[in-house]
C-alpha cells in the first residue's frame, strides 16, 4: 500500500485484515508508544510491558475484527486491550510489588514518535490542566485504578474510604474529565 | 441480581478494569443488552486513552519481534479476511432468512469490506470532485498537486478522524482541503493555521469556522510542521489549544 502515514486508523485496520503488514507497522509505529508506556506503568516491568504491547499487536493482526470503528478510536481500543491483558498480569502475581504511585504526566518518558510531536507538545499541556482541575479525591482513585491496577475495593481501603463512594468517584471523575477534555478542544468531544 | 442503576454505578470502575472478576461477567453480560451503558464503557475508555498519553517510542528491536511472529500473508482471495464483523446494521434482515447461514456471513463480510472499501473510495472521489470544480481556488489547488515540486502531505488528529491534505508549491503558496473533516465551529470560534519554525509557532492565517479549500502563504521561512488549532474570533498570537490536526512537511 502507498502512503500509509496518510490513511486513516480505520483504513489501517481493513489494511491488516487484508494481510498488510506494512499496516500493522504503521499501527504500531502510531501507537505503540502510547501502549508500551502504558503497560511499562502498570506492571512496573518494562520487559513485562513490551510482551503485552507484543501479546497486543499479534492480536490485532490475528483478529482485526475485535476493533470496531465505530465504537472508539484504534488507540483507546488497544490502550484498553494493553491495559486489561496488564492488570490480568498483575492480579495472577503473587509477588505483586508495590510500587510508588506517581502522578502520571510525570512519568511520561522522552522520546515521543517524532510524526506526532506537534500534537503531543501541546497536547500535554492541555491534559495536565485538565487532571489538575479534577476534584483531588476523584483524580487520586481514577490514577490508584487505572495505573496502580487495583480494584475499587483496594482503592477504597487503600485511601480508607467507603467502596461505594471510591466507585461513584471514579465514575464522576472520568465523566467531569471528558467534559474538560472536550472543553479543551480535545477529541472526547467528537464522539458525542 | 444487580439491577441497572447498580450495574451504571460500576462503569467508570469496569472501563478502567478496577472491577472483581465477579462484578466483571455481570458487567459484560449487560453491556451485550444495554446500547446506553456500551456507549458509556466506549466514552471512558477514551478518557483513559488521554489519561494514557505517555506516548513514548517503543524500545528499538519490539517491532522486530512481532514481525518475526506474524503468520505468513495469506493468498488470495484477500477478502478471505473479515473486518469488520460487528457492525449490527450491516445486513438486512431478509439475507438471514433467505439463505444459510454461511452464505449470509459471507455476504456480511463482503458487504462490510466493499462498505469500508467503499468509504475510502468516496474519500478520493470527494478529493477529486473538488479539485474538478471550475472555480479560481481550486482550479489552483490542482495545479498546485500536479506540480512536481510541491510538498504534498496531510495534517490529521492523532485518532485520525481529522484528516487535511495540504500541498505547499515551491514559492510558498499552500493549500488546504479538509473534506469536510474539520467540524463546524461555533460563530464564536474560527480555525488557525500555525506554521513551526524551530521552536516558533508562527500564525499563517484564519481559516474561518468551516474551512473546506483554503490558500496561504508561507514565504519566507521554512517550515517543519503545520497544526490547526481552534481560536476564539479574530484568532490568537500564540496557540492556545491543542491542534485539532498537524503534520510535518
Amino acid at each position: 500500500m502507498d502512503n500509509l502515514k496518510d490513511v486513516s486508523d480505520a483504513a489501517l485496520v481493513v489494511a491488516i485484515g487484508r494481510w498488510h503488514e506494512d499496516a500493522l507497522a504503521e499501527a504500531f509505529r502510531r501507537h505503540a508508544g502510547a501502549v508500551c508506556a502504558l503497560a511499562r506503568r502498570v506492571l512496573g516491568d518494562a520487559a513485562l510491558g513490551e510482551e503485552v504491547v507484543q501479546e497486543v499487536f499479534l492480536r490485532l493482526w490475528s483478529s482485526p475484527e475485535r476493533f470496531d470503528p465505530a465504537r472508539g478510536s484504534l488507540r483507546s481500543f488497544l490502550l484498553a486491550q494493553a491495559h486489561g491483558r496488564a492488570v490480568d498480569l498483575l492480579r495472577s502475581n503473587s509477588s505483586r510489588r508495590r510500587r510508588e504511585e506517581k502522578d502520571s504526566l510525570q512519568s511520561a518518558e522522552a522520546g515521543y514518535d517524532i510524526e506526532r510531536e506537534v500534537w503531543d507538545l501541546a497536547v500535554a499541556e492541555h491534559l495536565q490542566d485538565v487532571v489538575k482541575s479534577l476534584p483531588v479525591d476523584e483524580r487520586r482513585a481514577i490514577e490508584l485504578a487505572y495505573f496502580g491496577g487495583h480494584t475499587y475495593r483496594e482503592v477504597a481501603t487503600m485511601l480508607g474510604q467507603p467502596e461505594g463512594t471510591v466507585k461513584s468517584r471514579i465514575r464522576s471523575g472520568l465523566k467531569r474529565m471528558r467534559g474538560l477534555l472536550a472543553d479543551a478542544g480535545l477529541s472526547p468531544a467528537a464522539t458525542e | 441480581m444487580m439491577g441497572h442503576e447498580e450495574i451504571e454505578s460500576l462503569l467508570g470502575a469496569f472501563a478502567l478494569d478496577a472491577v472483581d472478576d465477579d462484578e466483571r461477567q455481570i458487567v459484560e453480560d449487560h453491556l451485550r443488552e444495554c446500547p446506553r451503558c456500551r456507549a458509556e464503557v466506549e466514552q471512558h475508555r477514551e478518557v483513559a486513552a488521554h489519561l494514557a498519553f505517555a506516548g513514548s517510542t517503543a524500545p528499538s528491536g519490539l517491532w522486530g519481534r512481532i514481525a518475526a511472529e506474524l503468520e505468513p500473508a495469506q493468498p488470495e482471495p484477500e477478502l478471505a479476511r473479515i473486518y469488520p464483523v460487528r457492525r449490527e446494521t450491516a445486513v438486512p434482515p431478509w439475507i438471514g432468512r433467505a439463505l444459510t447461514a454461511v452464505a449470509a456471513m459471507i455476504v456480511l463480510v463482503v458487504g462490510v469490506l466493499g462498505w469500508q472499501i467503499h468509504r475510502e473510495q468516496g474519500r478520493v472521489r470527494n478529493l477529486a470532485a473538488q479539485l474538478s470544480r471550475t472555480d479560481g481556488l481550486n482550479r489552483a489547488v490542482r495545479d498546485a498537486t500536479l506540480d512536481p515540486r510541491s510538498a504534498k502531505f496531510a495534517l490529521t488528529s492523532v485518532d485520525g478522524k481529522v484528516h487535511v491534505d495540504a500541498v505547499m508549491q515551491a514559492d510558498g503558496t499552500g493549500y488546504l482541503v479538509s473534506h469536510g473533516s474539520l467540524a463546524p465551529l461555533g460563530k464564536d470560534q474560527t480555525y488557525q493555521l500555525w506554521g513551526i519554525v524551530g521552536a516558533q509557532r508562527i500564525s499563517l492565517g484564519l481559516l474561518g469556522g468551516s474551512p473546506d479549500v483554503v490558500a496561504f502563504r508561507a514565504a519566507g521561512a521554512k517550515m517543519s510542521a503545520l497544526a490547526i488549532t481552534a481560536e476564539a474570533v479574530g484568532g490568537a498570537i500564540q496557540p492556545s489549544r491543542a491542534p485539532v490536526a498537524s503534520g510535518f512537511v
